[in-house]
C-alpha cells in the first residue's frame, strides 16, 4: 500500500500517503456488520471491537520495549499518520523518569508519534487526585462525585460516559505494558 | 523465582525490569504478593536466563518478592554480574530494617552492589498511596552507598 501510496504520488503530482486506521468509531461498527455477513470468526468478529490500526492487542502481555519493536516498522509504512501508545502501571505524577524512559524508545524506534496511557481520578468536590483502579469514594472527603480520566486512543477524554460500546468492550480487555 | 516484570513504573524511577525472588518470612498483614512467601512457590531461573531478560529490556532493574534478602547470595552474585555486565541501576526491597542488615557479613556483597535499599516491613496502618515508591510511612528509600560511607541511614535525593 505504501508503493502504492509512493507511485500514485509520482504519476499524478499530488501528496499520496498511506495513514493507520484511527478507528475510534470504525472499531465497533465494522466488528458488527463483518459479523452480521460471516459469522462469528475466532480470533477477528468474537469480540466486539477491532483492535486500531497495527496495534499488538490490547489483552495482549508484554513489555513497553517489546510493543515498540513490533510497532515501529509499521510507522514507517503509514507516514500520513500513526500513534504507538504504552499503558503505564502506576502514578505518573510518581514517577516522571519513566515518561522519559517511554519518549527515549520513541526516540530509539523512530516512532513518529506516540503517547502514555494513565488513569487519573480528581473528586469533583474537594479536588483530591490520584491514579488507583476503580475508585469510587474520595478518600479525603468521601464525595462519590469522581472524574476518572483515561485516554481513548486519539483523545484525552473525560470520563468512560461518552465511549461507544464497542471502545467500553476494548478498554475493559486492555492490559498495561510491563 | 516468582516472576520478571519487564517495564512497571511502580518500583522505582523510570521503567524498570523487576525481579521477584520467592520466599519472606515478614509475613507482613496486607502483604499485595503473600504467595511469594513459601521459598518453593515460582520456578527456578538461572542467573544467565535473568540477565538476558534485563539486558533485552536495557532498563534499570529492582529485586522485590518475597524478600530478596532470603536468598542474599544467589541475589548477590545477580547483583554483581547486573552491574559488571550491563551497568545498570539496581533497587532492592525488603522487610528488614537498614539497621538489621548493615552490620550482618551475610548480606555485605550484596549491600556493595545495590543503589537504593526500600527498607523495613509493610505496616498496614501506615499505608499511603501518595509516598513514592513505597507502601507505608514507615519504609525508607536508602541510598546504599552515601550510607555505607557515613555509616548512617542517609535517604535517597
Amino acid at each position: 500500500m505504501r508503493d502504492r501510496g509512493s507511485a500514485c504520488g509520482a504519476q499524478y503530482q499530488h501528496n499520496y500517503s498511506i495513514l493507520a486506521t484511527p478507528a475510534e468509531g470504525l472499531s465497533g461498527r465494522f466488528t458488527k456488520r463483518d459479523r452480521k455477513s460471516f459469522g462469528i470468526i475466532p480470533g477477528v468478529t468474537d469480540k466486539d471491537y477491532y483492535i486500531n490500526s497495527n496495534h499488538v492487542p490490547v489483552y495482549y502481555h508484554c513489555s513497553p520495549r517489546h510493543k515498540a519493536e513490533i510497532e515501529a516498522p509499521y510507522h514507517d509504512l503509514t507516514r500520513g499518520g500513526h500513534i504507538f501508545y504504552v499503558e503505564i502501571d502506576g502514578d505518573a505524577t510518581h514517577n516522571p523518569e519513566a515518561v522519559m524512559d517511554i519518549v527515549n524508545l520513541i526516540d530509539k524506534y523512530n516512532i513518529g508519534y506516540g503517547s502514555v496511557n494513565h488513569n487519573r481520578n480528581r473528586c469533583m468536590d474537594c479536588g483530591y487526585e490520584d491514579a488507583q483502579e476503580g475508585l469510587e469514594v474520595c478518600p479525603r472527603c468521601g464525595s462519590k462525585h469522581i472524574d476518572k480520566l483515561q485516554r481513548i486512543t486519539g483523545y484525552l477524554v473525560g470520563t468512560t460516559d461518552r465511549w461507544n460500546s464497542g471502545k467500553l468492550a476494548e478498554l475493559r480487555d486492555r492490559v498495561v505494558h510491563k | 523465582m516468582i516472576d520478571i516484570i519487564e517495564g512497571t513504573t511502580v518500583d522505582g524511577p523510570g521503567l524498570r525490569t523487576s525481579i521477584y525472588f520467592a520466599g519472606c518470612e515478614h509475613h507482613c498483614f496486607g502483604c499485595h504478593n503473600p504467595q511469594s512467601w513459601d521459598s518453593h512457590a515460582g520456578k527456578p531461573m538461572t542467573i544467565d536466563d535473568i540477565i538476558r531478560v534485563v539486558e533485552y529490556n536495557d532498563f534499570n532493574v529492582t529485586f522485590s518478592g518475597g524478600d530478596p534478602l532470603f536468598q542474599a547470595e544467589g541475589v548477590a552474585e545477580l547483583a554483581q554480574r547486573i552491574k559488571k555486565q550491563l551497568g545498570k541501576s539496581i533497587w532492592c526491597y525488603t522487610g528488614y530494617r537498614w539497621e538489621d542488615v548493615v552490620h550482618k557479613l551475610r548480606y555485605q556483597p550484596l549491600l556493595q552492589s545495590i543503589d537504593v535499599l526500600v527498607d523495613g516491613p509493610f505496616k498496614m496502618e501506615l499505608r499511603d498511596i501518595s509516598l513514592r515508591f513505597r507502601g507505608s510511612a514507615n519504609q525508607r528509600l536508602i541510598d546504599v552507598q552515601k550510607s555505607l560511607r557515613c555509616n548512617v541511614p542517609v535517604l535517597y535525593e
